[in-house]
């Protein structure tokens, strides 16, 4: 955890109502896909949460940080008028993020079990399945990353209302060995919804996007993380304002999530 | 060298700047950013006998110049925070410490603040007669002067340490909740507790709490809660513990113009952690620069 200035580079609409904000500062903190930073807007009175996209450290310069939004309400708004050069001051290495061990142990128990049983175990080098909805791709896309340098073999649906609100399509293909992009009309990609994609046996999963997606994505798969939403009052764990319930007593969603393991969630 | 040592209720403090109860958790989260040890104390979160989860989310929402807050005293009930809490924060913070007290009937509140009392790092438990987010107890108890005497004359006949009555704004006249308290043997009052509030989204066209109702802190309160602290100084005779919506080195030296022995920072450690930090290294040039070499000739000096 810690509190540092960002320096915007870009602020660039990449969707429908949706900005690629690029920052460059001290983004040491910023290493674990699924975490976020709290973003102080100028003439609002708590942070913004948003989910770490992407991160390059850089030696001996300012690390690059990537964030992306969509324009929500006021917060958000005032976002997308930043220009380039604009000082932001952000509390970063906020919350757990993904665990993606978990499905490098995963990939290599199903090699096992696909030892013993042959069949019906899912696909020996399917580490991983990623489910975004929404803006729930921008966590994703750094996981994405990550997995394909640990050589976890990944498959990744994406689901948005319409072809306007696509984002990260291009940019996460080349990091998962199948990339299936589905709409809700069918204007880009499949007709439907995530959980129409989902395997029958779904190796490892992550997910990230509405809480309705999750708690389908949940029914469709035995074990995985996924990542959920609070109003947020401080981001780090000082004002009980992020509580959730789960198998494990209460939790703060801004410090022991915003991941939360499957057998852990209560709905 | 100016003096930013206070006695607050035969406690020394090193200076009077206490993070407020239920923005600070337990004391030990914002240590990442800095050492709690630069503290005059912490008011830990509001404690009940039993563990309580809270109201429903959202419990945050934002306001102009404030927030809204419905959390409900979440907290880990009173045997948790003495066994695993207390433990914790000692290693980040050596000071004594406030603890927060709240119960749902006077028994209750008699049962929490006896087992602080028996807490070593407890220098002085404050009673939460005044928290807008529980349907019994808290403010409801703490609206009516006669509430407040009766909560306050029993805690005060079991406790040996120092006791601090928190009190509401939400109410027809705080003096008289004040005097209330101070006649019941209180040592000290601590104020205000938030005021309570509601935002509605115009879209879903439906309360943003989960609660409905909920309880403004923030900048937005500050002169409520200094118009408060001045009333109140006028009519007791015991020290004031001033907070609501301080936000800088210069809300603080207010604060305590008007009355204030010490003061507690609330919301404002939850947009910046380092606010409380920010206030006390701001308090020497402040004071050099207003002629003042010790902080106490501030108490109260707005008063003719
Ligand atoms: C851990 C986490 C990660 C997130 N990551 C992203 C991301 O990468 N990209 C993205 O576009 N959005 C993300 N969100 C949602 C984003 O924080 C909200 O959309 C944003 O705060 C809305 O602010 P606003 O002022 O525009 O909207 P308003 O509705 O005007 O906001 C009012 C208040 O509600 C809060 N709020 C509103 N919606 C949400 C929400 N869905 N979740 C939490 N708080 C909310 C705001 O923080 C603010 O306090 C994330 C939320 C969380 C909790
Ligand atoms: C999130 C939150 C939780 C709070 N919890 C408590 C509590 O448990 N007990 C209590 O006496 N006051 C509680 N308060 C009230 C504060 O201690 C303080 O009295 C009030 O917020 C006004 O100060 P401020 O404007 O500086 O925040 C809480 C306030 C906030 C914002
Ligand atoms: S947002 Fe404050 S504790 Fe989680």
């Amino acid at each position: 955890m810690k509190q540092a200035y960002f320096t915007v580079l870009e602020n660039t609409p990449v969707a429908r109502g949706v900005y690629r904000l690029v920052l460059a500062g001290d983004a040491s903190d910023c290493t674990r896909a699924g975490t976020f930073v709290n973003v102080k807007v100028e003439g609002f009175y708590l942070r913004r949460p948003l989910s770490v996209c992407d991160v390059y450290s850089r030696e001996e310069e300012n690390d690059t940080l990537v964030l992306m939004y969509k324009t929500v309400g006021g917060g958000t708004e005032a976002m997308s008028r930043l220009s380039s050069g604009a000082r932001l001051d952000l509390l970063t290495g906020l919350g757990n993020g993904f665990e993606s061990d978990n499905a490098l142990k995963y990939a290599d128990n199903a090699r096992n079990r696909a030892l013993i049983a042959k069949k019906d175990a899912p696909d020996a080098q399917d580490g991983a399945l990623l489910v975004g909805g929404g803006m729930g791709a921008a966590p994703l896309y750094m996981l994405a990353k990550q997995l394909y340098a640990r050589g976890v073999k990944t498959s990744v649906i994406l689901g948005f209302n319409t072809l306007a609100d696509v984002i990260l399509q291009r940019e996460m293909q080349p990091f998962c060995s199948s990339l299936t992009v589905a709409t809700a009309d069918g204007s880009s990609g499949n007709k439907g919804i995530v959980t129409d994609f989902i395997p029958k046996n779904p190796p490892y999963v992550y997910a990230c996007g509405p809480l309705p997606m999750l708690k389908a994505v949940y029914d469709r798969c035995t074990d995985g993380e996924f990542s959920f939403e609070e109003r947020m009052g401080c981001g780090f764990g000082a004002c009980m304002g992020c509580t959730c319930k789960t198998a494990d007593g209460a939790k703060q969603l801004c410090k022991d999530g915003p991941v939360l393991k499957r057998e852990e969630i209560i709905w | 060298m100016v003096d930013l040592g206070v006695t607050l209720c035969g406690l020394q403090l090193k200076n009077p700047v206490i993070p407020a109860s239920g923005t600070y958790g337990f004391g030990y989260g914002h240590a990442a950013f800095y050492s709690p040890e630069i503290l005059g104390s912490i008011a830990l979160k509001g404690t009940t006998e039993q563990p309580r989860f809270g109201n429903q989310t959202p419990r945050v929402a934002e306001c102009p110049a404030g927030m809204l807050n419905s959390v409900g005293l979440q907290n880990p009930g009173v045997d948790a925070v003495i066994n695993e809490e207390l433990p914790r924060l000692k290693s980040v913070f050596s000071g004594k410490v406030i603890a927060n007290v709240c119960g749902f009937s006077v028994e209750e509140y008699v049962r929490v603040a006896r087992r602080f009392d028996e807490a070593e790092q407890v220098g002085i438990i404050e009673l939460n007669l005044s928290c807008p987010n529980v349907e019994c107890g808290g403010m409801s108890m703490g609206a009516t002067p006669s509430g407040v005497a009766r909560v306050t004359g029993q805690v005060k006949k079991t406790v040996k340490k120092p006791v601090i009555v928190k009190l509401t704004p939400n109410t027809l006249d705080i003096t008289a909740l004040a005097l209330a308290a101070q006649d019941a043997g209180a040592d000290g009052v601590a104020m205000i507790n938030t005021v309570l509030g509601m935002r509605i989204d115009i879209k879903k066209q439906r309360p943003v709490l989960a609660n409905a109702r909920g309880g403004l802190s923030g900048r937005a309160i500050f002169p409520i809660a200094v118009r408060a602290v001045y009333d109140v100084y006028e009519k007791v005779n015991i020290p004031i513990v001033g907070m609501g919506g301080i936000s800088c080195t210069e809300d603080a030296v207010e604060m305590m113009l008007a009355g204030a022995t010490a003061v507690q920072v609330g919301a404002e450690n939850l947009r910046d952690p380092f606010a409380c930090k920010k206030i006390i290294d701001g308090l020497p040039p402040l004071l050099a620069s207003l002629g003042v070499q010790s902080i106490t000739s501030l108490i109260g000096a707005a008063h003719s």
